[in-house]
């Protein structure tokens, strides 16, 4: 069927129009603000712990906010670590550049996982991994990854439980204490 | 007339835009209305105003920036308690008069307890849940030998269940995650206007009731049947079941019997959990046995109860079963 535009629905539609645009890009214009990444570093560790625990039919690293739970425990518990993932990130754009001409969150996934695996096995090119391992450095926010997505939600990751709710866990646990018996 | 319809233009959009805006939004839960100072002290107010500073004015901190910067304290959640019973008065009265308003004394000094099972860490979960210390901090000794005391004397009065205990009063909505790049934080199966649930002491947050998981409880190997009531989950964090999820065990009260399936509070009134009405509800007084189920010794708590409204079978009120026609 024909839509038939008289004047007034052609005023209505564009005033409609004009009025929403006044207020959308209010809406998206916030800032982010991360404790120890950069926004562009907190995009590209996003990347690559979503490479790690990619979402499938449950959710992934990404969906756990994995991120918010490194970029906390580096600017608290693990701040020794703070040097080495800032060398790293700088690094693993390096590689990603010399494999694929590329930043790493631009790269398609299959670009991204073998620049990860270059990563792993030691053979990542780039000045700087001259500096530090490219695979202690994969080792370490592999290890990350894995705490954020599996471990308590206080420490900032495994948003909205996902990975106990993958696993079937009850959570919080329904668990008296008593070791005797009330009756 | 091009100067007359472009305004028109823009007015109607902007009205058109606002008038979206605002059917979009999601219902505002009762405290949206109350200005913060209603229920926090200038210092907090403060602190918040900083964070916000910090982050900057468009990035609204999530509870997790919030948490890291306020962190609750027991002094406030207690203060905030009694800002509740300037508007709730009624229900503050109620549940005052309940057997949820324990003192720390009368939780942790409590003799025939702590012989039995020594004072621990967990205790105060359900104790004490927002208390900034440890057991040890509440009581001495941690042993079934006793003689215990408080090393705080000032703490024996704090109430161990406050309002907060059970009720949020920001929506997970109110505040934004540290970042809008990622999906807001939400608990799966969760609304944003949840009110009531269980604040959870080793997390350090609010979980509403249907985030909570739903009991399951077992007689041997029979599963008991629960009410699908989401409040009963509330209930179950403290009056939980040992590990093995057996009926009766640590301080289940899961009914069994002709009860069997009915929501707590069935019963028990929500704050007052006062159940001296409740068996009328559903019962003629005099029923056509004879039996007035208002003056029965019902209750759950004695032991000495004869007819325990947790466990009654029909034998219990009727020895005589009919025989069959």
């Amino acid at each position: 069927m024909a839509i038939k535009y008289n004047r007034r629905r052609f005023v209505k539609t564009v005033a409609a129009g004009v009025g929403s645009a006044f207020l959308l890009p209010t809406r998206g214009a916030d800032v982010i603000v991360w404790r120890f990444f950069t926004n562009a570093e907190a995009r590209l560790v996003d990347a690559i712990t979503e490479q790690i625990i990619p979402a499938d039919q449950d959710p992934g690293a990404r969906d756990a906010g994995v991120i918010n739970f490194i970029d906390k425990q580096l600017a608290s518990r693990l701040r020794r670590h703070q040097q080495v993932y800032r060398v790293g990130l700088a690094g693993v754009e390096e590689t990603s550049r010399v494999m694929f001409k590329e930043d790493f969150a631009a790269l398609k996934a299959e670009q991204q996982v073998e620049v990860l695996k270059a990563l792993e096995s030691g053979k990542a090119k780039g000045e700087t991994w001259r500096k530090q391992s490219s695979s202690a450095f994969f080792r370490l926010i592999r290890d990350h990854t894995m705490a954020g997505f599996y471990g308590g939600p206080q420490h900032g990751g495994n948003r909205g439980y996902a990975s106990y709710k993958m696993l079937g866990l009850d959570y919080p646990q329904i668990i008296g204490q008593n070791r005797y018996r009330r009756k | 007339m091009m100067k007359t319809f472009l305004k028109t233009t823009l007015l109607a959009g902007v009205w058109a835009s606002c008038a979206l805006a605002f059917t979009a939004e999601p219902k505002l839960p009762a405290h949206s209305q109350l200005d913060c100072a209603n229920c926090h002290d200038t210092a907090t107010l403060d602190r918040f105003s900083q964070l916000q500073k910090q982050l900057g004015k468009n990035a609204a901190p999530g509870w997790d920036r919030v948490a890291e910067a306020m962190p609750l304290n027991e002094a406030a959640m207690q203060a905030l308690g009694a800002k509740c019973a300037d508007c709730h008065a009624e229900k503050a009265k109620d549940l005052a008069a309940s057997g949820h308003a324990l003192t720390y004394a009368q939780s942790f000094l409590n003799r025939e307890h702590n012989r039995m099972e020594p004072p621990m860490d967990d205790c105060l979960r359900c104790h004490a849940m927002f208390f900034d210390g440890t057991s040890r901090d509440l009581v001495t000794p941690l042993d079934t030998r006793g003689p215990w005391r408080m090393p705080h004397a000032e703490l024996t009065g704090h109430r161990s269940i406050l309002c907060v205990s059970c009720h949020q009063i920001h929506p997970e909505c109110w505040l934004s995650p540290p970042s809008k790049s990622v999906e807001p934080v939400k608990l799966v199966g969760g609304t944003a206007t949840s009110k009531a649930g269980f604040f959870d002491r080793r997390e350090h947050r609010f979980f509403p009731a249907d985030c909570l998981p739903h009991p399951k409880v077992f007689k041997g190997g029979k599963l008991l049947k629960l009410s699908d009531d989401v409040r009963i989950r509330i209930c179950y964090q403290c009056h939980a079941p040992s590990a093995a999820h057996q009926t009766g065990t640590s301080d289940d009260r899961t009914l069994r019997g002709i009860h069997e399936s009915m929501s707590c509070l069935d019963c028990h009134a929500t704050h007052s959990l006062d159940t001296r009405a409740a068996c009328a509800q559903c019962h003629p007084a005099a029923s056509h046995c004879g039996l007035d189920v208002t003056r029965m010794d019902t209750t759950a708590r004695a032991k000495s109860s004869k007819h325990d409204i947790h466990n009654m079978t029909c034998t219990d009120c009727h020895a005589k079963v009919p025989k069959a026609r």
